[in-house]
């Protein structure tokens, strides 16, 4: 692996953001899910594993979105999420989820498909941490599977769709300019041009 | 994160990172309530006695949780599986097995949150990079990366305030959530990229390069006590749950 110090340090630091974003999001959490229980509670995940898909989408290099989501739990479990040490380990499960999604296509294709597929398989592996830790099996079945698929969809719309549209607007203002995403569209970009000029 | 100069405080962090998670597995192997009970006192007194914990202290971080707790029991015993059925209404379904099962798991996350507080109350962030890069043979890139980007931390909450006032006093109303979270998020984003940008730029322009090969101020060793610490947490841990099951 051969990351640049820039790319690392941008992984920490949108890892960072995400974290102060998840803490303030897992406060958020608790009152919802008294109100509507936490099967209905489950719309609010995508949220929690945003990091992937935005580090990955940006630098797209492997291992990124592992060690987004592994950083961003750390930083919410080191500024006291009430979740502890279990938010870092959720973090591992949720991040090992998101990278199959890109290393599925060998790293080579980052679209929307890509990204919403990472947020589905973040979500499965999030839901295989709690069937382990948190008595997800101690649910009934028509509870375990109505779980399961609002953490998948939320994933997908919270995580990998949210994620799309936030980089896109992070492209806007110009910022991504020196990272992976700019430089591949400016070498689409460029090729077009020259065709258009042969 | 800071240590908080007790006796805990000064074991390797790495090694007791690793003894809290190997409790935290045997929590999650445990499925009966009374143990589950006694291994998070095990980390209660082990808090009071070698972490340096107050009551007042531990009372104000862990009374929030008890909140947590009560949500916890009660969403597993309405919505589990079970046979002996001793209450029910509309779609909440409360059993024997499920009460059991809900005061588990509710234990169990009030052990998790326990031993986490115990490792972030008594581990200085910088001992703890140090001692990944020694003991877990982190990359040094990774770990001056992550101790740069975590000295944002503060750095991003307070900027998120701002944010707030600033909204709040130009009259903007949060009208719905979503909204909300992308016209906060993006110019906290915006400006992290932009701070790591120039981070990455100091680093390397004063002579980072992120190679094993340089020295260290801090060279943290595993020494008798680390060891005395991790094996002690986990053969009290263990004869705990082998007591009560076995005896």
């Amino acid at each position: 692996m051969n990351w640049k110090m820039k790319e690392v340090v941008l992984t920490v630091i949108l890892a960072v953001a995400c974290g102060v974003l998840y803490l303030g999001w897992s406060t958020l959490w608790i009152p919802i899910s008294a109100l509507v229980g936490p099967v209905g509670a489950g719309f609010m995940f995508g949220i929690w594993i945003i990091a992937s898909p935005i580090v990955a989408y940006i630098i797209r290099k492997p291992g990124a979105a592992l060690i987004a989501e592994v950083a961003a739990a750390a930083v919410e479990m080191l500024t006291g999420s009430h979740f502890g040490l279990s938010a870092l380990l959720i973090g591992v499960f949720q991040g090992l989820g998101a990278e199959i999604a890109f290393a599925l296509f060998g790293y080579k294709r980052y679209n929307v498909f890509t990204l919403m597929l990472s947020g589905a398989l973040a979500a499965v592996g999030s839901i295989a941490y709690n069937l382990i830790a948190n008595g997800l099996g101690y649910y009934t079945t028509q509870m375990f599977f109505l779980t399961l698929g609002i953490h998948v969809i939320s994933g997908m719309v919270l995580g990998g769709l949210l994620a799309k549209v936030i980089v896109e607007a992070l492209a806007r203002t110009g910022v991504l300019n020196p990272y992976e995403i700019m430089k591949s569209r400016r070498k689409q970009g460029k090729s077009h041009a020259v065709a258009s000029r042969v | 994160m800071t240590s908080n100069g007790s006796w805990l405080a000064s074991v390797n962090p790495a090694c007791k990172l690793i003894a809290h998670l190997c409790v935290m597995f045997m929590l999650m192997a445990v499925s009966d309530p009374v143990i589950t009970l006694c291994l998070w006192l095990l980390a209660v007194v082990t808090g009071i006695v070698l972490g340096g914990w107050r009551i007042g202290y531990l009372l104000k971080r862990l009374l929030p949780y008890t909140l947590f707790f009560v949500l916890i029991f009660w969403m597993l015993a309405a919505f589990g599986k079970g046979e002996h059925v001793i209450w029910q209404w509309a779609w909440f379904r409360v059993t024997e097995e499920s009460l059991n099962n809900g005061l588990t798991i509710g234990l169990r996350m009030l052990g998790f949150v326990t031993y986490g507080l115990l490792f972030t109350s008594t581990t200085d962030l910088t001992a703890l990079m140090m001692s990944l890069i020694h003991q877990l043979h982190l990359s040094p890139k990774w770990a001056y990366g992550m101790l740069a980007g975590f000295r944002f931390i503060p750095l991003f909450q307070s900027e998120l305030q701002q944010m707030k006032s600033a909204h709040k006093i130009r009259g903007y109303k949060q009208k719905n959530s979503w909204k909300a979270f992308t016209r906060y998020a993006l110019p906290l984003f915006t400006q992290g990229i932009r701070k790591s940008e120039r981070i990455a730029v100091a680093m390397e322009a004063r002579g980072f390069t992120g190679t094993r090969d340089r020295t260290y101020y801090l060279a943290p060793v595993m020494e008798g006590k680390d060891w005395v610490y991790a094996a002690g947490l986990l053969v009290v841990a263990g004869g705990i749950i082998w007591l009560l099951k076995f005896m």
